[in-house]
C-alpha cells in the first residue's frame, strides 16, 4: 500500500464512501448520518494534512488510471491543489455542522447530506486533477452533484433556478470540453506543469491556441460568474443557506476560478499566455465583472442576492490576481481564493442565521438585529469589513498584493481604480447593512421569529460556524506574515511557478 | 518591558472590547488611555519593537514627535473616558458607545507609535471607521446625514492613501519600515495623494465638508478626542510620509503654504458666520489646521528650517488638541446642564488661551512657531498676527453664542464630567509653565487687544446672517444627482433585459408563427394517425436514400 | 473454450423450447436460461480475450459452404452486453409480468429473441446474417404486439412490413453478392470485394435495408410508435439491442467486408444523416410527453452519433487513431445499451405504479421511488454523455476525430445534441424534486428496481471508469 499513489485518491474518498454509504440511510437515522459525515471530514482533514507536509518537502502524490488510450485519469496533488484541497475540507467541516443545524426536522435529508458529500468529493477531485481531462470530469461531477443541492427544497422556484443554473454550468462545461478536446488533439494530454507546457508549440498554433482559452475561459467563466455568463448565481440563492455558502464559498464558483488559475499557470505557462495577449482579455473581462456586480449588489434588497452580487464581482479578483503578470499578482489572486471563501461563507451562514431564526430575508428588515443576535452580526460585519478591504482582516491582504502587483507589471493606470471603485462600491452596499443591523431600533416584531431567544442567540449549529470562519478570516489578515498563513503558502505556489 | 507598554499602547483598549457590556464598564476604560501616557513618561525615545507576524511585518517605536503625540491624546482619552465613565452617552447603547470608542482610541493610539506605512494606514482606518460609530451614536436624522457625508469623505481618502502607500511600498521594493522613506524623493503624484488623503483628515478648505455636521451632532466626549486628538492624526501623518528634504520638492511646500493660508481664513470667516457653537467650533478647527498646514508647507518649502518648524508644529498641535478638547467637553456640560457662572469662566478662559492670550500656551505655541519660520517667511509671521486676531474674534462670537442659547436647565451634571474637564484644565494652565519654565514670550498682546474691542463692537451691532441658502441649494442639487444616478443604473441594468424582451416581441408578431408550423408540420411527418400519408413520403425518403448511396460509391469511386 | 460459442447460441433455444414444453415453469427456466447464457457469455469473452479470434463450424463443414461462428473483440463485447440486459431485463420480468397466461407467451419469444442476437453476432457468413436477422426481426414484433392492445398491434404490424422491406433489401443484396463473387463467407470476402457494380449496387442495398431496421432518420418513424405501446423489457430490449444489431451490421459491411467499396462521400451521407438524426431525436424527445416516447426519441439520437463516426473512420489518416475512434464507438454503443436499457427498465415500473407514463404528472411518482428516480439519472447522464459514464469516452473520441480531420460540423452537433439531450433529461428529473414525503426505505420492490440500479450504474460507472479493456479487445478481429 503505497501511500503515494493512494493518498489523492483516498482524499477523494474520504467523502465519497459516507456520501454513498448516506443514500441507503433510512430517512429517520439521524445520529448515523452525523456520525459518517463528521467521520468523513476528521478522516479527511488528517489525510489533508498528512499531504501538506509531504507537498511542502516536495513529495510526489500521484494516482493515475487509464480510462482510455491517451486519456488518463491522474490526481496530483502540487501546492496549488494542497491550498484549494485544504480551503474544502475546512470549511466542508464547518458547513456539515452548519447544515445539520440548518435542516433540523427537514424532509429529504439523507439525499441532501449523500449529494453533499458528493459535492465536497467532486470539488477535492477537481482540486487534485493533473490534468484537463480529469479536470473536465470533475467539473461536470461537480455541477451534477449540485443540481439536486439547489433544487432542494422542490418548490417550483427552487426547481426553476436549479433548471437555470443546470444550463448554464452544462453549457460552460460543454465549451470547456469542446476545448479540451480541441488542446488535446493540437498537443497531447496535457498535464498541469508548473509554467505550463504549451510555449513548446510551434507558432502556427498560435492563433488556435488562442481560439482554444477563450473556449476554456468561458467554460470556466461560467461557474467563475464572469460577465456575461454569471446569470446563474443570483438565481442559485433559492437554495438552503448552507448550500449557498458551499456554492459561493468553496465549490462551484471557486472551482471556475481555481480551472482560470490552473488553465493560465500550468496549461499554458503565464509568460506564454501573456506572450498571446490573453492576459489582458483576461483582466479586462475580470474587471469588467468587478465593477459590474458591486454595481448590480447596490440595488438588491434581498440579503442573500445582495451577497451573490458581491460573489460576482469578489470572484474575479482572483481572475485579475492572474491576468497580472508578475509573481506579487498571482499571489495576490490565489491568496484571494482563501480569503474570498472564509469572508463569503461567514456572511451566508450570517444570513442563513438571520433566515432561519428571524425570517429576515432582505435588508430593510435588519433594523436593530445586532441587538438580539450580536455574535452572528459581529461575525457578519467582521467579514463585512473584510471584503470592503479594511485591514487587518484577510481582504486587505488580498488588495494590497493585487494593488502592488498590478504596480509592478505596469498594469496599475486601470487595476488601481477599479479596486478602488469596487472597495467603495462594496462599502456602499455593506455599510448601510451594517447601520441598520447596529443603528436602528427593531420593528415590534420580527417578520417570523423561528427559535426564540435563549440562553444562545440561536441553535449552537447555527452559531459556531459563523464565528470560527469570522475568526479565521481575522487571523489570516491580521497574521498574514506569520508562518503556515494561507499568505505565505500563496508566495509558496508563485514562487515555484515563476522558477524562483 | 519598554517594548511591552509599547505594545500595549493599542492592546490594551482592544482587550478591553470583550468588557464593553459588563456593569461598570464606562469605569474600566479609564484604564485603556495609561500605556500611552507612561509609554510617553517613561519609555526612552529610540524605543522600538518589530512583529515580522503581524499582517505583513509591523514595527513600533517611539520618537520625539511619537512621544508628544502620545502626551496629549493620552490625556485627552483619558479625560474624555472620564467625561463618559458613568454613562453620558445614554445608557441606552452605552455598550456599543463603549466598543466603537475603544475601537477609535486603539486606532488613534496606535499609528502614533506605529513605525511602518501598513501598520499607521491601519491604525488610521481603524480610527477612522470607529469615529463614525461615535458619530451615528444619537441615532437621529442628523446625526446619520452627518455620518453618512463623514463616511464618504474618509473612506475616499483611505482609499487614496491607498494608493500612495501601494505606490510607495513598490518604489521601495516591498520595503514598509518609515525609515525607507527617507532615501529617494516621492513621485509628484504620490506627494498629490499624501496631501489629499490626509488633508481630508485636517479638513484642509474644499475637503472640510465632513466637519462642520460631524462635530455638531456628536456626544460631547466623543467629539472632544474627535476634533482633539483624531484630526491631528492627518498632521502625524505628514510628518511621518513626507520628511522634509528628502521626499517632496519644494514646490509641494509652496502649495501647502497657499492651502493653509487659505484654511486659516476660510475657517474664521466660515465660523464668524455660524450660529451654532459646536459648528463655530469646527470652523475655527478648520482655521487652527490651516496654521499647521502652513507651517508643514514652510518645512517643505525651507528644508533646512524644518526640524524646528516641526518641533513648533508639534506643540501647536498638543496645544489646540487640549484646548479644543477642553472647549468641546466644557460645551458639552453647558449643553447638558445649564450655563453656571464658573462654567462661563473657564470657557472665557480657555477662548483666551486659544486666541494666544499672554502665559498661556497659545502664546507660546504661536511664539515658538514665529521664531522657528525661516527669515524670507515674513509674510506668514505677519498672516500669523493676523489669525491671532481672527481668532479673538471667533472665540468672542462663541461665547456670545453660548451665552445666548443658555437653557434653562438645571440638572445635575455627572461629579466625574465636571472632575475631568476641570483637569484637562489644569493641564492647559499647567502646560506652558511645564514646557517653558518661566521663560514665557508676552507678546500677541496688540492682536489680543485689538480683537476683543472689535468683538465689542460687532457684539452690538451683531445682526442676524440668513444661513446660507447657497449651500442648501447645493446640497439639494448633489442629492439630486445622486438619485439620478441611482436610477439610470437601474435603468441600464434593465437595458438589456428590455432590448431582448422587444426583440422578441418583435420576432413574434412577425415570424412567430413559422417555427411553429415548421415544426407542427414535420411533428405530423411522425404522427402515426393518418398513416396514409406517411407511408409515400417514407418510401420515397427511402429511396432516395438508396440512390443516394449507390451514387456516392459510384462518383467518387 | 471453443464450445462457449456455441453454447450462447444453443442454450437460449433450448430454453425457448424448454419453457415452451413447460409453461408452468416458464419463469424458472427462462431466469435459469439467461443465467447460464450470461456465464457462457463471460467465457467468451475472456476466450476471446486470451486467445484472439475463435471459429466454430457447424457440422464440420468448413467456410464457403457451411456456417461458420466466428467471435472477435467487436462481437464478443457485444455478446456480453447483449447477455447482461437480457439478465436484467428477464429477472425484471419475473416480477413484471405476473399472469401465468402472458407468461407462458413471453418466455418462448424473449429466449427466442436473444438466441436471434446472439446468432447475429456470431455469424460469419452473409446468409447467416440473413436468417438470424430474419428472426431477430419477427421475434422483436411478436414480443412488440404482445398484450394485445390495438395500438401495439398496429405498431407491431408497421415494424413488420418496415422490417420485412429491410430484410428483403438485404437478401437482394447478399444475391448480388454471391452472384458477383461466388461465396457468402465475409472473411474470404473482405479480401475478395473490389469497388465496381456489383460491390456498389450490394452495398448500397444492403446498407438502405439495414438503416431501416435501425431505425435512422428519416427512417426511424416506426420506432416511437413501437415503443410507446410496448411492455418494458420488450422496450428495453428492442431499443438497446435490436436496433444495435442491424447497426452492427451496417459496421462490419462497412469497416470489414467492403472496406475498399466505402467512399469518403459515403461515409459523408450516414454522416449526414447521423447528424440530423441527433438534432431531430433530440429536438423530439425534448418535445414529448411520455417518458416512453421521451426514451425512444432518444434512441434515434444516440443512434445518430453512432453514424458520425463513420466520415470520421474515413478521413483519420492513420490507423491508430482509426481504432481509437472505432474504440469510442464502440464505447458509446455499449453504454447507450446498458443505459437504455435501464432507463426502459425504470419507466416501466413509473407506469406500473401510476398507470400511466406522462411526464407531466410524474411527480408523486418519482419522489415515491428515489431508487427508480436515481436510475433514470444515472442512465440520463448516461445518455447526456457526462463524465463518467461510458458515452463520454466515446463523445471525447467523436469530438477529438472531428477536430482531427478538420470536420467542425460534427463538433457543433454534437454540442448541440448533448444541450438538447440534457434538457430533454433534466426536465424529467425536475419532477423528482418536490414536496412528497421521502420513503424510509430507498428500494421497494428489490426484483424490478435493482436491475434498472444495476445497469444504469454498469453504464455510468463500469464502462466509464473500467473501460480501458474495450480499446485492447476491439484490436482482436478478423
Amino acid at each position: 500500500m503505497n501511500l503515494d499513489t493512494w493518498l489523492p485518491l483516498l482524499v477523494v474518498a474520504s467523502s465519497l464512501l459516507p456520501g454513498l454509504i448516506i443514500f441507503f440511510l433510512r430517512e429517520d437515522s439521524h445520529r448515523l448520518r452525523t456520525v459518517l459525515n463528521l467521520a468523513g471530514a476528521g478522516l479527511k482533514l488528517l489525510l489533508v494534512g498528512i499531504m501538506i507536509w509531504g507537498v511542502f518537502h516536495e513529495h510526489v502524490y500521484e494516482t493515475r488510471w487509464t480510462l482510455a488510450p491517451g486519456l488518463d485519469l491522474v490526481l496530483h496533488a502540487d501546492t496549488l491543489s494542497v491550498l484549494f484541497v485544504t480551503l474544502s475540507t475546512v470549511l466542508w467541516l464547518v458547513t456539515t455542522i452548519y447544515a445539520i443545524g440548518y435542516l433540523e426536522n427537514s424532509p429529504h435529508r439523507s439525499r441532501f447530506f449523500g449529494f453533499f458529500s458528493l459535492c465536497v468529493s467532486a470539488t477535492v477531485g477537481l482540486a487534485l486533477a493533473g490534468n484537463m481531462f480529469t479536470f473536465v470530469i470533475f467539473y461536470e461531477l461537480l455541477t451534477l452533484a449540485t443540481y439536486p443541492l439547489v433544487a432542494h427544497r422542490g418548490t417550483p422556484e427552487a426547481v426553476r433556478g436549479a433548471r437555470i443554473y443546470l444550463a448554464y454550468t452544462l453549457g460552460g462545461g460543454m465549451l470547456l470540453l469542446v476545448g479540451t478536446v480541441w488542446l488535446h488533439v493540437l498537443a497531447g494530454p496535457t498535464a498541469f506543469v508548473e509554467g505550463g507546457t504549451l510555449s513548446r508549440l510551434p507558432a502556427e498554433y498560435h492563433q488556435q491556441l488562442q481560439a482554444i482559452f477563450v473556449l476554456l475561459i468561458m467554460g470556466l467563466g461560467v461557474k467563475a460568474a464572469l460577465v456575461p455568463l454569471h446569470g446563474w448565481l443570483p438565481q442559485a440563492m433559492v437554495a438552503p443557506a448552507p448550500v449557498s455558502a458551499l456554492l459561493h464559498a468553496v465549490a462551484v464558483v471557486k472551482a471556475g476560478a481555481f480551472g482560470i488559475v490552473r488553465v493560465v499557470y500550468d496549461v499554458y505557462g503565464v509568460n506564454f499566455a501573456d506572450q498571446l495577449g490573453l492576459l489582458t482579455a483576461l483582466g479586462i473581462a475580470a474587471g469588467i465583472t468587478i465593477v459590474y456586480g458591486s454595481v448590480r449588489a447596490l440595488l438588491q434588497d434581498n440579503l442573500k442576492k445582495r451577497l451573490a452580487w458581491s460573489t460576482v464581482s469578489q470572484v474575479s479578483y482572483i481572475a485579475l490576481g492572474t491576468a497580472i503578470l508578475g509573481p506579487v499578482g498571482t499571489v495576490g489572486g490565489i491568496v484571494h481564493l482563501v480569503h474570498q471563501g472564509i469572508m463569503k461563507i461567514t456572511l451566508f451562514f450570517a444570513a442563513g442565521n438571520y433566515a432561519e431564526t428571524l425570517g429576515i430575508h432582505s435588508v430593510s428588515e435588519m433594523n436593530g438585529v445586532g441587538r438580539r443576535m450580536p455574535a452572528t452580526t459581529l461575525a457578519f460585519s467582521v467579514a463585512a469589513l473584510g471584503m470592503i478591504g479594511v485591514p487587518p482582516i484577510a481582504g486587505f491582504v488580498s488588495k494590497w498584493y493585487l494593488g502592488l502587483g498590478a504596480l509592478e507589471a505596469g498594469m496599475a493606470t486601470w487595476v488601481i481604480p477599479v479596486l478602488l471603485t469596487s472597495s467603495a462600491l462594496n462599502a456602499a452596499y455593506f455599510l448601510p447593512i451594517l447601520y441598520r443591523a447596529w443603528f436602528r431600533d427593531p420593528g415590534p416584531a420580527w417578520p417570523a421569529e423561528h427559535i426564540p431567544a435563549a440562553r444562545l442567540e440561536t441553535s449552537a449549529a447555527l452559531l459556531w460556524p459563523p464565528l470560527v470562519t469570522a475568526t479565521l478570516a481575522l487571523a489570516a489578515g491580521l497574521f498574514a506574515a506569520a508562518p503556515y498563513s494561507p499568505l505565505e503558502w500563496a508566495a509558496l505556489i508563485a514562487q515555484r511557478e515563476y522558477g524562483l | 518591558m519598554n517594548t511591552a507598554i509599547l505594545v500595549l499602547v493599542w492592546l490594551l483598549p482592544l482587550s478591553l472590547l470583550p468588557l464593553a457590556g459588563q456593569r461598570y464598564a464606562g469605569w474600566s476604560m479609564l484604564v485603556a488611555p495609561l500605556p500611552a501616557l507612561l509609554a510617553a513618561l517613561m519609555v526612552p525615545v529610540g524605543t522600538s519593537v518589530s512583529l515580522p507576524w503581524l499582517l505583513l511585518g509591523a514595527e513600533f517605536g517611539l520618537d520625539e514627535t511619537g512621544r508628544v503625540f502620545l502626551l496629549f491624546s493620552g490625556l485627552l482619552w483619558l479625560a474624555a473616558a472620564l467625561y463618559g465613565a458613568g454613562g453620558w452617552a445614554g445608557e441606552q447603547h452605552g455598550t456599543r458607545y463603549r466598543v466603537f470608542f475603544l475601537l477609535a482610541m486603539a486606532g488613534n493610539l496606535g499609528l502614533i507609535v506605529a513605525g511602518d506605512m501598513l501598520s499607521f494606514y491601519l491604525g488610521f482606518t481603524l480610527m477612522g471607521l470607529a469615529a463614525c460609530g461615535l458619530i451615528l451614536h444619537p441615532a437621529t436624522q442628523l446625526a446619520r446625514q452627518a455620518a453618512r457625508r463623514y463616511l464618504a469623505w474618509t473612506i475616499a481618502g483611505e482609499l487614496l492613501l491607498f494608493v500612495a502607500v501601494v505606490m510607495l511600498a513598490m518604489q521601495h521594493g516591498g520595503a514598509l519600515d518609515f525609515a525607507i522613506l527617507q532615501s529617494g524623493p516621492h513621485t509628484g503624484f504620490v506627494v498629490l495623494l499624501l496631501i489629499i488623503g490626509f488633508g481630508i483628515k485636517l479638513a484642509l478648505p474644499g475637503l472640510h465638508l465632513w466637519l462642520p455636521q460631524a462635530y455638531a451632532v456628536t456626544p460631547a466626549p466623543a467629539v472632544a478626542v474627535l476634533g482633539g486628538a483624531m484630526i491631528k492624526a492627518g498632521l502625524l501623518g505628514w510628518l511621518r510620509f513626507l520628511p522634509p528634504g528628502d521626499a517632496a520638492p519644494g514646490g509641494w511646500g509652496q502649495i501647502l503654504l497657499v492651502v493653509g493660508v487659505t484654511g486659516i481664513f476660510f475657517g474664521t470667516i466660515g465660523g464668524l458666520l455660524q450660529q451654532q457653537p459646536r459648528m463655530l467650533l469646527g470652523y475655527s478647527s478648520i482655521s487652527k489646521m490651516g496654521v499647521l498646514t502652513t507651517g508643514m508647507g514652510a518645512a517643505l518649502a525651507w528644508p533646512t528650517a524644518a526640524p524646528a518648524l516641526i518641533g513648533a508644529l508639534v506643540l501647536y498641535a498638543a496645544h489646540h488638541a487640549l484646548v479644543k478638547g477642553a472647549l468641546f467637553l466644557g460645551l458639552g456640560l453647558a449643553e447638558r446642564g445649564g450655563l453656571r457662572p464658573w462654567l462661563l469662566t473657564g470657557l472665557g478662559f480657555l477662548g483666551l488661551v486659544l486666541a494666544g492670550a499672554p502665559l498661556t500656551s497659545g502664546a507660546l505655541a504661536k511664539s515658538v512657531l514665529k521664531t522657528s519660520l525661516p527669515a524670507e517667511a515674513h509674510v506668514l509671521v505677519l498672516l500669523l498676527a493676523v489669525s491671532a486676531f481672527a481668532t479673538t474674534l471667533l472665540m468672542a462670537r462663541f461665547l456670545y453664542l453660548v451665552w445666548q442659547q443658555r437653557g434653562g436647565s438645571t440638572t445635575q451634571l455627572p461629579g466625574e464630567a465636571i472632575v475631568a474637564w476641570l483637569a484637562i484644565l489644569a493641564v492647559i494652565v499647567a502646560f506652558p509653565f511645564a514646557v517653558a519654565g518661566s521663560d514665557l514670550p508676552l507678546a500677541n498682546v496688540a492682536p489680543l487687544t485689538l480683537g476683543i474691542l472689535l468683538s465689542g463692537i460687532a457684539l452690538l451691532a451683531a445682526s442676524h446672517l440668513p444661513e446660507s441658502t447657497a449651500i442648501r441649494k447645493y446640497r439639494r442639487a448633489v442629492t439630486r444627482l445622486a438619485v439620478r444616478t441611482a436610477v439610470a443604473i437601474r435603468r441600464t441594468a434593465r437595458a438589456p433585459q428590455h432590448l431582448f424582451g422587444s426583440l422578441h416581441r418583435a420576432w413574434q408578431n412577425c415570424c412567430g408563427a413559422l417555427p411553429q408550423a415548421l415544426v407542427n408540420r414535420l411533428a405530423q411527418l411522425q404522427r402515426p394517425a393518418r398513416s396514409e400519408d406517411q407511408w409515400p413520403l417514407t418510401g420515397g425518403l427511402w429511396l432516395a436514400i438508396g440512390g443516394l448511396l449507390l451514387a456516392t460509391f459510384m462518383l467518387a469511386g | 473454450m471453443t464450445d462457449a460459442i456455441i453454447w450462447v447460441v444453443a442454450l437460449p433455444l433450448a430454453g425457448a423450447l424448454a419453457a415452451l414444453l413447460l409453461p408452468r415453469l416458464a419463469t424458472a427456466v427462462a431466469v435459469g436460461t439467461a443465467v447460464a447464457t450470461s456465464v457462457s457469455a463471460a467465457a467468451l469473452l475472456r476466450g476471446v480475450a486470451t486467445q484472439g479470434v475463435l471459429h466454430y463450424e457447424l457440422g464440420g463443414w468448413s467456410a464457403g459452404l457451411g456456417i461458420a461462428l466466428r467471435a472477435d473483440g467487436l462481437s464478443a463485447m457485444l455478446l456480453m452486453m447483449t447477455a447482461l440486459v437480457v439478465l436484467a431485463a428477464s429477472i425484471y420480468t419475473s416480477a413484471y409480468i405476473t399472469a401465468p397466461a402472458e407468461r407462458a407467451r413471453f418466455w418462448p419469444l424473449w429466449l427466442l429473441l436473444w438466441t436471434a442476437l446472439n446468432a447475429l453476432l456470431l455469424s460469419g457468413d452473409l446468409f447467416n446474417l440473413y436468417v438470424t436477422l430474419e428472426l431477430l426481426g419477427l421475434s422483436a414484433v411478436a414480443l412488440a404486439a404482445f398484450g394485445g392492445k390495438r395500438a401495439a398491434v398496429a405498431a407491431a404490424l408497421r415494424y413488420l412490413l418496415v422490417g420485412l422491406l429491410g430484410s428483403m433489401m438485404f437478401l437482394a443484396g447478399v444475391s448480388l453478392i454471391y452472384a458477383g463473387y461466388g461465396t457468402l463467407d465475409m472473411a474470404q470476402l473482405a479480401h475478395m470485394v473490389t469497388a465496381g457494380p456489383t460491390a456498389w449496387t450490394a452495398l448500397a442495398l444492403m446498407t438502405a435495408g439495414l438503416l431501416l431496421k435501425t431505425a435512422l432518420f428519416p427512417l426511424h418513424f416506426w420506432l416511437p410508435p413501437a415503443h410507446a405501446s410496448a411492455p418494458a423489457p420488450v422496450s428495453a430490449v428492442l431499443s438497446a439491442l435490436v436496433v444495435k444489431a442491424a447497426f452492427y451490421l451496417v459496421l462490419r459491411l462497412w469497416l470489414h467486408v467492403f472496406a475498399d467499396v466505402v467512399t469518403p462521400a459515403a461515409a459523408n451521407l450516414l454522416g449526414a444523416l447521423g447528424a440530423a438524426a441527433v438534432l431531430w431525436g433530440s429536438w423530439q424527445a425534448l418535445q414529448a410527453e411520455r417518458l416512453k416516447l421521451l426514451a425512444a426519441y432518444s434512441t434515434v439520437a444516440q443512434l445518430g452519433y453512432l453514424f458520425m463516426f463513420f466520415p470520421l473512420l474515413q478521413a483519420l489518416p492513420s490507423v491508430t487513431a482509426r481504432d481509437v475512434a472505432a474504440g469510442g464507438l464502440v464505447m458509446l454503443a455499449l453504454t447507450h445499451g446498458f443505459a437504455k436499457a435501464g432507463l426502459f427498465l425504470a419507466i416501466g415500473i413509473i407506469q406500473q405504479r401510476s398507470g400511466h407514463d406522462s411526464i407531466q404528472q410524474l411527480d408523486g411518482t418519482a419522489q415515491r421511488l428515489p431508487a427508480t428516480t436515481f436510475s433514470i439519472a444515472l442512465a440520463g447522464v448516461a445518455l447526456i454523455g457526462l463524465p463518467p459514464s461510458g458515452a463520454f469516452l466515446g463523445k471525447w473520441q467523436l469530438l477529438a476525430g472531428a477536430v482531427a480531420t478538420g470536420q467542425w460540423v460534427w463538433v457543433v452537433v454534437t454540442a448541440i445534441g448533448s444541450l438538447l439531450a440534457m434538457a430533454y433529461i433534466f426536465r424529467v428529473i425536475g419532477h423528482a424534486f418536490g414536496h412528497q414525503s421521502y420513503p424510509n426505505l430507498p428500494v421497494t420492490v428489490a426484483r424490478e428496481e435493482w436491475p434498472a440500479l444495476l445497469l444504469a450504474a454498469v453504464a455510468v460507472l463500469g464502462l466509464g471508469l473500467a473501460g480501458a479493456p474495450v480499446w485492447q479487445l476491439l484490436e482482436i478481429r478478423v
